[in-house]
């Protein structure tokens, strides 16, 4: 992906060169008028990426290293605000933050892929019209907030008198506190989010379905090859990039679920669906000390780079880039 | 005869494929609309029926007190001062504005680096990309403390500026434009139109498709965001963006169902009514987004 950019840049900052090459030397310099013109289109966008992102990103790590106090100053204590998250005194409700947003990833990812997988195959073959109206329709509750999408399933999920309970009780069964205990709540947000995200995984599965050549198919048909053959030799390997793409969006958003589980549970089920972002945004509400929480937001920040760093390099170290 | 007996069966096997494939599709169909549906059907019952553990899918009586108490304020539920009709409209304002801006600024940006040559090019060009690599959890909680040092909190400014700069739709418009024939321009250069006439005149014009393409997931960005705003303008009521109110209406003291359903049903509308209309570009900027 980075590759074929830098690349690309490379061409275009060559081209001009190229036909300067070509024109007598003098040519080569930049045109005052036209670099001014540059500035002052890049300037808007520069400042306000400076003003929100370059400049919090050294504030944070700046302050990460004191002890910031709002009424007895800041401390500079070195790496000590790290030390406290990582092994000393708050460790244990980071590590836990974690180990959840890793839950979330190790339900949805595996489950939203397959299943796109198995809807994009489905409505490759289906006929046209209908397969029209899948597609609007699974790609409806990707449009939404997930605070909307935690106020509908919460209200699926409630108790006495939801949806899933009331079907429950029709078939005899007894009803689940779907939001209330620690294994049912994880899960439940987690369908809530599947549910959320299935149709943009779905869609990009099928733009990558149509550009598979069908001479591919045609031809394994010929060898006798059957549907679960062609699927393995023939689909799966043509994928591999958009695979790729969506396994490590899947990891990055699922492992920043928020919205969603804090609508759908808040603060119950025993902590079991606070995220890393529900534990900055508890930090940040009540933390005495805000090094501690600038340290927390870069160190999960440098895990989900990891993460995505990673799983780019398992899933690519065969040449999958083209 | 046994030829006739295997066509039979090939035949009677696809008609069975088929059939299980549309049953599939109508069970997905079901599975991704009805939860708006239930919504919707339940959002015309009166409390009472809503909080009944007795399960009727149609209410027994059809009402439309939920919206109108909603519309009028009229619950213990809501935080004070605030207004769902004004916090719809705010709401709408800002994303707006927001993708107003966001539009002139990154594709401004955007044709500096595909048409125009400047000293620093490459070095820019590096630094936007570094930056559109930056995990949004990493800047949020310091973000807070810039805009708090800018004294931007519960301003309207806040809920806007800190998202105009997009870099990705940044590339994305820049990959257009590199599209883009040069004819057209050298023709305008030729007869005197400077190079930000050159923007506003052809590049403009020519962007309709991406900017429909980017700008709905902006503008939906907007409308959907609540971590944001909920740090910087919870202090002030007539900013309250719709979601924040949503997130209000289920809170840890308990859950106002009538106004959650309500209000659930009348945010999801804007964004409806944009797919419904926009089917043909979303699909498109999907297309797009799964390439990159």
């Amino acid at each position: 992906m980075t590759q074929s950019k830098v690349r690309d840049t490379d061409v275009i900052a060559e081209a001009p060169q190229t036909e300067a090459a070509q024109a007598p030397r003098k040519k080569r310099k930049y045109k005052k008028g036209e670099a001014i013109t540059a500035y002052v289109c890049l300037l808007p966008s520069f400042v306000l990426m400076m003003l929100f992102i370059t400049v919090p990103l050294i504030i944070s790590a700046y302050f990460s290293l004191f002890d910031v106090n709002y009424y007895l100053g800041n401390v500079f204590v070195w790496f000590d605000n790290y030390h406290k998250i990582l092994a000393g005194s708050i460790s244990a409700e980071f590590y836990r933050s974690i180990l959840v947003g890793v839950e979330y990833i190790a339900i949805i990812v595996p489950l939203q892929l397959v299943l796109s997988f198995l809807i994009a195959n489905l409505i490759v073959k289906i006929n046209p019209k209908f397969s029209a109206v899948i597609k609007v329709c699974i790609y409806l509750p990707c449009l939404i907030s997930g605070i909307v999408v935690g106020a509908i399933f919460s209200f699926l999920y409630n108790y006495d008198g939801g949806l899933f309970n009331s079907v429950l009780q029709m078939f005899g069964l007894s009803k689940v506190n779907w939001t209330g205990e620690p294994g049912w709540a994880v899960f439940s947000v987690c369908i809530a989010a599947v549910w959320n995200g299935l149709g943009y995984t779905t869609l990009i599965m099928l733009g990558g379905l149509h550009d598979i050549p069908s001479d591919y198919y045609e031809a394994a048909k010929l060898d006798g090859a059957n549907w679960w053959q062609q699927t393995v030799y023939i689909t799966l390997p043509c994928l591999k990039n958009i695979g790729m793409y969506l396994l490590i969006s899947l990891v990055v958003s699922s492992f920043q679920l928020y919205e969603i589980a804090l609508v759908i549970v808040g603060s119950g089920a025993m902590h079991a669906t606070e995220g890393p972002i529900y534990y900055l945004y508890y930090q940040f509400n009540y933390s005495k000390n805000m090094g501690e929480v600038y340290a927390a937001s870069l160190v999960v920040a440098v895990v989900l780079t990891a993460l995505s760093s990673v799983i780019f390099r398992l899933t690519s170290s065969e040449k999958s880039l083209d | 005869m046994q030829r006739v007996k295997t066509v039979n069966k090939a035949v009677v096997m696809r008609a069975v494929g088929t059939a299980l494939m549309w049953l599939v599709g109508i069970i997905l169909l079901v599975c991704s609309v009805f939860p708006f549906l239930w919504v919707v059907i339940s959002s015309f019952k009166p409390l009472a029926e809503i909080q009944s553990i007795t399960f009727h899918f149609f209410p027994k009586q059809w009402t439309a007190e939920n919206y109108a108490n909603l519309f009028a304020g009229n619950s213990v539920y809501f935080p004070r001062g605030v207004s769902f009709v004004r916090s719809l409209g705010m709401t709408f304002l800002v994303s707006v504005i927001a993708l107003v801006l966001s539009l002139a600024v990154n594709s401004l940006a955007a044709y500096a680096f595909a048409r125009l040559e400047f000293p620093g090019k490459k070095l820019l060009w590096a630094m936007y990309a570094v930056n559109m690599f930056v995990p949004s959890i990493a800047t949020l909680i310091p973000c807070y403390y810039v805009v708090s040092k800018l004294n931007m909190l519960n301003n309207l400014l806040v809920l806007i500026l800190p998202g105009v700069t997009y870099v990705w739709s940044i590339f994305f418009y820049r990959q257009y434009y590199l599209g883009m024939p040069r004819s057209l321009e050298e023709a305008a250069l030729m007869d005197g139109c400077s190079r930000f006439g050159i923007y506003v005149r052809i590049f403009l014009p020519m962007s309709v498709t991406p900017f429909i393409i980017m700008g709905m997931s902006v503008f939906q960005g907007f409308w959907n965001s609540y971590i944001w705003p909920s740090m910087t303008v919870h202090g002030n009521a007539n900013l309250y963006q719709v979601n924040q109110l949503i997130a209000y209406f289920r809170n840890s003291q308990g859950t106002a169902w009538d106004m959650l359903l309500a209000s659930t049903v009348i945010t999801c509308i804007p964004l409806v009514v944009i797919l419904m209309l926009m089917q043909k570009y979303i699909m498109q900027g999907i297309k797009i987004t799964g390439i990159k």
